[in-house]
């Protein structure tokens, strides 16, 4: 597990779920995981163990890193900043664990609608039959 | 994708294709009617393996009603077909719970 990183999807309700990341690096894993502030003007980072550990995952995909300290330290200047508003693309869960995994890897995967649903199929990820759909859906 | 503390349901999770105009008119008025929202369903291919598909909402006001679908096939359709709506959610979101409550309650009025 060194040098690489855990990327766990959650059920959350809605058909991609939400996902967190650990960094594993010199013998310590470092989790965290994007959230909304209450009012949906803001958002930021924070730790996911607790989390984690109080769910059980749908999905976990291991990917190795080429320089696990440089995602790690991403990781830990991003606890709680204010990212601003939520973005799906730009600023989401998912993004988060992309912006880590770019920060550890010289190939960077694109932050794109595409870019991550390419991510999604190449480490086994699947969209959760949890979507609600009216309106001639 | 995403988490979300909700005054309702608590910690749970967002629907992220909630248009922000959208959002912001559910916080004032739930009871928002079938004909105030439109949907657009978004296809995602790689060339022609089918990856996924969510579906878009926003206000009737936000966009022509002419477009229900759009079918992303590569990257130059995305940039040209999906970022400009794209720009509608910024800021939006919404509670999942409470979000799939409305549509079941919307649902009704056909």
């Amino acid at each position: 597990m060194s040098k690489s990183v855990g990327t766990d999807q959650f059920e959350n309700g809605y058909t991609e779920g939400h996902f967190t990341i650990e960094v594993f690096y010199d013998g310590m894993g470092y989790s965290s995981h994007q959230v909304i502030g209450e009012d949906r003007s803001d958002t930021t980072i924070i730790r996911a163990g607790k989390y984690n550990s109080s769910k059980k995952a749908v999905h976990e995909s291991i990917i190795k890193l080429e320089d696990a300290e440089a995602a790690q330290t991403l990781q830990k200047n991003m606890i709680n900043e204010q990212l601003g508003e939520y973005d799906a693309i730009e600023n989401s869960c998912v993004s988060h664990v992309i912006d880590i995994i770019n920060a550890g890897n010289s190939t960077q995967i694109s932050k794109s609608k595409l870019g991550y649903a390419r991510f999604m199929r190449k480490n086994g990820f699947a969209q959760l039959p949890s979507d609600k759909s009216v309106l001639g859906g | 994708m995403s988490l979300i503390n909700c005054q309702i349901h608590g910690e749970v999770g967002v629907h992220p294709y909630v248009s922000k105009a959208l959002g912001h008119k559910l916080d004032i008025n739930p009871n928002l009617k079938l004909e105030d929202i439109h949907k657009i369903r978004v296809d995602i291919y790689d060339d022609n393996e089918f990856l996924l598909s969510n579906d878009y909402y926003l206000l009737t006001n936000e966009i022509s009603q002419d477009i229900t679908l759009l079918v992303i096939r590569n990257d130059q359709d995305e940039e040209s077909l999906l970022r400009p709506l794209m720009s509608k959610f910024k800021g939006g979101g919404y509670c999942v719970k409470c979000f799939n409550i409305f549509l079941s309650k919307i649902s009704g009025d056909w």
